[in-house]
């Protein structure tokens, strides 16, 4: 067991429904509704769920992109919401984010060289020539050429951009990155480029990732845990391998289930569930589940189930086990 | 031997821009037979989409069909007016799009846009078919039809709404039904509900059915035969179990080794190298030779035809010169 890098204690993150001239609130979305998880140093924690479920604003919302509502995030023994304009600053370059769409989250005015090197001068890290020397080595290690380091956003394809966007996150040496969906946007064959990208960088340099997506299947090859939020919860959480071999939660078992295998001698039993995710503005009680649960008992629409440790750092929140 | 319903020869789409020809579909050829599913798979720009909006003569000028054959039960498509064509657009050959909200007019009722094909097919009155619009959406799972019937596209869930996509497209029996990445758009759970739908349909209506996606557990699970494209050209085609177990050419061998398998555990995935060419500048030979492992001066120099390389089995690829 590693050294806890980033513990989140029961965080929520709740949008305000406004109406009317004035705006006042008549409800609230709950994107992210009491989660709690840690993550160990040098360790990839994957994050799995449908859209809705909360996961971005999760990712979001613990590197302190946005406030919290309720809640504790602890970054290498700091309240990362108890620090002061000034601490959070300095604690910037330690946390960075890889976003999805490698189209918009490059700012298409500004080189690939201003891009990656512009936080490292801005944090005081580096200045002048040593500023394009450290650019020049990360795009390197990040499989872009030098001559790069003069184009604009326009000039990549989606892949090469990302590799963009992950050198502009890695250029500050930072021990803990939130990856949100980083392949998704992407074909199959530039997917896994990226996938050993991040794996290989991971090994060299020790980073610490979050690695959140909708695709089990990447979620699997490239985390050590993995946790499943449905409704913005945590459902389940487990090792990797105990996960997928042995998940306990319906809702895991089912999204298990449903993932295609590319291996048409493969025949599963699949199991459907009915019916759409439910609107994180108006959850249902107890069991957020429940509505779709092939195995809901009357208790499971009253009490809403504890997450409790199974064994062996395997966490569940479900009456059934 | 099934009858062939759809029969395309060297087809052609060409797209001429400023900067160049783009040939977004170069001179493909396949068949579909009755019943039988066919998964066309292959990544971003590489022509599937074109080769569907080619068949229905959906494709905007200045692109246009340059030449080939599209047979479909007998007649030659590309020789049809507009008029005769669009008896067969939304009749006896349907679409269902990837993406549900902007395929589906936000102005209209779920009913009238369903009505509207059926009227125009079937030549229903308006309260006929508005019955068969709700009977419609009973066959593909819609709960409350008879309510949902006079919603709009937005009061819809991502799921609902594609579904509602496929009652429109199957509402008049279509014999070929195009399905572009029809659950891309969709979470996983829902499109498992939707790819067991489109199943239970084809099973039932024993329609046609062209399926295009990127996805290769998609094909594998739902598709007959494949036909996997590259660059606006078809490298390989066999039946699915074949093209899974032996892949023969080099494009397919990496696309199936650089996607993670739930079931399996791998060390490293092994990815292309490089990029799909820029359609402007296409390289000469055989386009997938900068990306390929094997690649020989012969690839460099000279394109490969797609023949069969083993029983059954096509591949446009030097490494199997004189395999059959």
């Amino acid at each position: 067991m590693g050294e806890v890098l980033l513990k989140v204690d029961d965080l929520k993150k709740y949008f305000p429904i406004t109406e009317g001239v004035f705006q006042h609130t008549v409800g609230y979305v709950k994107a992210v509704d009491g989660v709690s998880f840690e993550i160990n140093k040098g360790e990839t924690f994957g994050l799995v769920g449908e859209s809705g479920c909360g996961k971005t604003t999760l990712g979001r919302t613990i590197i302190r992109l946005q406030d919290k509502t309720e809640g504790d995030v602890t970054f290498k023994g700091m309240k990362v919401f108890d620090l002061k304009k000034e601490e959070l600053r300095k604690l910037r370059p330690k946390m960075q984010i890889i976003f999805q769409d490698p189209y918009s989250s490059l700012n298409p005015r500004m080189t690939v060289g201003e891009i990656v090197g512009e936080a490292l001068a801005e944090h005081g890290m580096a200045a002048g020539r040593e500023v394009e020397d450290r650019v020049l080595k990360t795009l390197e290690l990040c499989g872009l050429s030098p001559y790069h380091i003069k184009r604009y956003p326009h000039e990549f394809s989606g892949g090469q951009r990302q590799r963009i966007g992950i050198a502009r996150a890695l250029i500050l040496n930072p021990d803990f990155v939130v990856a949100d969906e980083p392949v998704s946007a992407l074909d199959v064959s530039i997917q896994a480029q990226i996938v050993n990208l991040l794996m290989d960088l991971q090994q060299s340099y020790g980073f610490t990732y979050l690695f959140i997506s909708h695709d089990l299947s990447v979620v699997k090859h490239i985390s050590h845990r993995v946790g499943v939020m449905y409704v913005g919860s945590l459902v389940e959480m487990a090792d990797k391998k105990e996960l997928y071999a042995n998940p306990l939660h319906p809702y895991t078992k089912a999204l298990l289930s449903a993932v295609p295998i590319p291996d048409p001698t493969i025949k599963r039993d699949r199991i459907i569930l009915e019916g759409d995710i439910p609107s994180p503005a108006n959850p249902p009680s107890g069991c957020k589940f429940h509505t779709r649960c092939p195995y809901a008992m009357e208790k499971c629409s009253e009490e809403i189930p504890e997450y409790r440790n199974v064994g062996g750092g395997h966490f569940v929140a479900c009456h059934l086990v | 031997m099934t009858e062939d319903l759809l029969s395309v020869r060297d087809l052609r789409t060409y797209f001429p821009t400023e900067d160049g020809l783009v040939k977004a579909v170069d001179g493909i050829s396949f068949k579909i037979k009755k019943g039988e599913m066919v998964g066309i798979v292959g990544e971003s720009g590489c022509g599937k989409s074109m080769t569907a909006m080619s068949i229905l003569r959906l494709i905007d000028p200045p692109g246009k069909i340059e030449s080939g054959e599209i047979l479909f039960d007998g007649v030659n498509l590309t020789k049809l007016k507009e008029t005769e064509i669009q008896k067969i657009r939304g009749g006896s050959i349907s679409i269902i799009f990837q993406e549900p909200m902007t395929s589906l007019n936000p102005v209209f009722t779920i009913g009238e846009q369903i009505e509207e094909a059926i009227m125009l097919h079937q030549g229903l009155d308006k309260e006929k078919a508005r019955e068969a619009a709700v009977k419609m959406l009973n066959t593909v799972g819609i709960p409350r039809a008879d309510e949902v019937v006079d919603e709009y596209p937005h009061e819809l869930s991502g799921g609902m709404r594609q579904r509602a996509m496929i009652a429109m497209a199957i509402s008049c029996n279509p014999k070929l039904l195009i399905a572009d990445e029809p659950t891309t758009a969709l979470d996983v759970t829902i499109q498992a509900q939707i790819l067991e739908l489109m199943k239970d349909l084809q099973n039932r209506l024993g329609s046609s059915v062209m399926l295009i996606t990127h996805d290769l557990g998609v094909i594998a699970e739902m598709a007959s035969y494949v036909i996997v494209m590259y660059a606006g050209k078809i490298v390989e085609e066999a039946e699915v179990t074949e093209l899974f177990k032996h892949a023969k050419h080099p494009y397919t061998m990496g696309l199936l080794q650089s996607k993670p398998v739930i079931v399996k555990d791998e060390d490293r995935l092994k990815s292309i190298p490089g990029q799909v060419p820029n359609p402007l500048h296409m390289p000469k030979g055989c386009y997938f030779h900068p990306r390929c492992e094997f690649a020989t001066d012969k690839c460099r120099e000279s394109q490969p035809q797609l023949k069969e390389v083993c029983e059954g089995h096509k591949a446009a690829c030097w490494l199997y010169e004189g395999a059959m």
